[in-house]
């Protein structure tokens, strides 16, 4: 009985396997066993195939990654060369959205001021520039770049009169004063070490365009940020102080007088030093570098100023008034700064 | 001696096959491994004899094995309505169905890693993780009848368009009817040799019986089908 049971099944197989049936009984059920096949007929739809597949290629990233250490080793050659080079592909893939968004943002932080959400980023990026920059000079140029976009800040930030900036001026006015001693120093290194005048000269030009946009800030200056200003312009009058000293043949401008001009911008009239420096300056830079054109014009001006600055400091309107008209020009004069811009403008 | 010169004879067939990597992938896969060769007749049985189909698929689990996650894609892609169409006449519900072969393919891609070829076949290891879940999906769900009566009405709903009724002898929902009311060894190897077309090696190591055992328990459950059937055809 068994045996027979067997020799059916036997049958049965092979004729489904496509050999000639041995009897009508397994003909029959052949024949059935098609139409079982033929009627199951469902099949997963294409949409559920598809949404699995991708499910399971982003799974396989992970749950297939620990085999490659356990792997046959006659396989694993060829394997990770596909599968690396798909990943490569990937990888570049992201690392091209990731730049694409990233040049973005940088070039979007570039018109940042403190307290807005890119300025971080664009300080990181200023700081990777800066150290890219290679040699005293180039640093040293660039970091006055960076102390006059900070200045830029102070001012952007003041004129906003909306919101309570005045701790971000100071600090904005605080890192110029900081980036502007340490480019000028990297300059005047580079003076010393290879003599080129254009060094001095970069400090020089630096040092009159600071003051301008100084005595435009000090209009707008929110009084707590006063201390930071002062010690703004003291930098700057130190640092023009230093360079002609330095070579005396390098300014073209005045120095003495941009110095007064500058020590005049503070509301505070300043300490010792920067007065006392300038009689080193002073018969150094006179007879040698000044230009007998330049120099007829500002002197008047300069002594406008000047005066009132060291004697009388009695209240700051007093003061402020006279001295922006001279630094700026009103009805009467025609203002120190625009002098001074005229003679640097066309030497 | 046979043995390398018939690997290397595969390998350069998938080679010629086709020019993407993953063929060349698979051909130098093949040419790698002796075994690859095919067997005489023990763990793949007769039909695969040198079947360069069943040599693509050991070489894609090898792949996927290595961490070849396209490798798994296409084991996917041969496998998935053969693992569905098991599921789905178990449950009868396409949603459900659906579920329990993600969850089938799921379970593999995670433990693929631990599958070996001893005395086993791909699709057939994937057929007893789909056999598994149904049954546990089943054990589950017997204590919420709600949900076993809710199922089969919509079987019959989405399936059995007219043209298949037509065509086929027996609509879906009687297949399925029928097939279910089968002993349970007896409905699962109709389903894996007739319905998801495995081969008898294959459903005998799904269910973990000898091949001369599938011969007979396929003859039988289509004896008690075709009478079951033509009782209610007529």
């Amino acid at each position: 009985m068994i045996g027979r049971r067997a020799h059916d099944a036997q049958a049965f197989d092979e004729a489904w396997s496509g050999r000639t049936p041995r009897n009508a009984e397994i003909a029959e059920l052949v024949q059935f066993a098609e139409s079982i096949c033929e009627a199951a007929v469902a099949e997963p739809s294409a949409e559920f195939r598809g949404a699995l597949r991708i499910q399971l290629m982003t799974e396989a990233e992970t749950a297939l990654v620990p085999a490659t250490k356990t792997s046959r080793p006659v396989t694993l050659a060829p394997t990770p060369r596909t599968h690396n080079v798909r990943r490569r592909i990937a990888g570049l893939t992201a690392a091209a959205l990731v730049s694409v968004g990233t040049v973005g943002l940088v070039s979007s932080s570039a018109s940042a001021v403190p307290g807005q959400l890119l300025y971080p980023l664009k300080r990181s990026v200023e700081s990777v520039e800066l150290a890219m920059h290679r040699g005293d000079a180039s640093r040293g140029t660039f970091q006055l770049a960076q102390a006059s976009e900070r200045l830029a800040e102070a001012r952007k930030l003041a004129d906003d009169p909306s919101a309570n900036n005045a701790d971000l001026v100071a600090s904005a006015l605080d890192d110029f004063s900081s980036q502007a001693r340490s480019g000028s120093k990297s300059l005047f290194n580079a003076y010393n070490n290879d003599g080129k005048q254009n060094a001095i000269q970069k400090v020089n030009d630096f040092a009159a365009d600071a003051t301008a946009q100084l005595a435009t800030l000090s209009g707008v200056l929110p009084d707590s940020a006063s201390g930071s200003f002062d010690s703004a312009t003291q930098t700057i009058s130190k640092l023009a102080t230093r360079a002609s000293t330095l070579c005396s043949a390098c300014s073209t401008t005045d120095v003495q007088s941009l110095v007064s001009a500058v020590t005049s911008l503070s509301k505070v009239p300043p300490a010792k030093p920067a007065s006392s420096e300038k009689p080193a300056a002073d018969p150094a830079s006179k007879p040698a570098a000044s230009t007998p054109t330049s120099t007829p014009t500002q002197k008047p001006i300069l002594s406008v100023p000047t005066t009132p600055s060291t004697t009388a400091p009695v209240t700051l309107n007093t003061v402020t008034d006279p001295l922006l008209g001279a630094l700026l020009g009103d009805d009467s004069q025609q203002g120190l700064v625009p002098g001074l811009l005229n003679g640097l403008l066309d030497p | 001696m046979t043995t390398p010169m018939n690997a290397l004879r595969t390998a350069l067939s998938y080679a010629l096959m086709g020019l993407d990597d993953r063929s060349l992938a698979i051909a130098l896969t093949v040419a790698d491994s002796p075994a690859y060769a095919p067997s005489d007749g023990s763990s793949p049985g007769p039909d695969d004899h040198f079947d360069p189909e069943a040599t693509r698929l050991r070489a894609l689990v090898d792949l996927a094995k290595d961490g070849d996650a396209e490798a798994y894609g296409q084991l996917y892609d041969h496998y998935v309505s053969g693992v569905f169409r098991f599921i789905y006449y178990r449950v009868s519900s396409q949603q459900l169905a659906e579920d329990l072969t993600s969850e089938t393919f799921v379970r593999a891609l995670r433990a693929i890693q631990r599958f070996n070829w001893q005395g086993k076949d791909f699709g057939a290891w994937l057929t007893t993780i789909a056999r598994n879940l149904v049954a546990d999906h089943f054990k589950s769900s017997r204590a919420r009848l709600e949900l076993v009566t809710e199922t089969i009405p919509e079987g019959r709903a989405t399936v059995a368009s007219p043209e298949e009724e037509v065509l086929a002898l027996i609509s879906n929902e009687m297949l399925f009817e029928a097939v279910n009311s089968l002993p349970n060894e007896q409905r699962d190897c109709v389903l894996m040799r007739f319905i998801q077309g495995l081969s008898i090696a294959q459903t005998a190591a799904a269910l973990g019986r000898s091949e001369g055992a599938i011969k007979q328990l396929q003859l039988r459950a289509v004896r008690s089908l075709a009478k079951t059937v033509s009782v209610d055809v007529r």
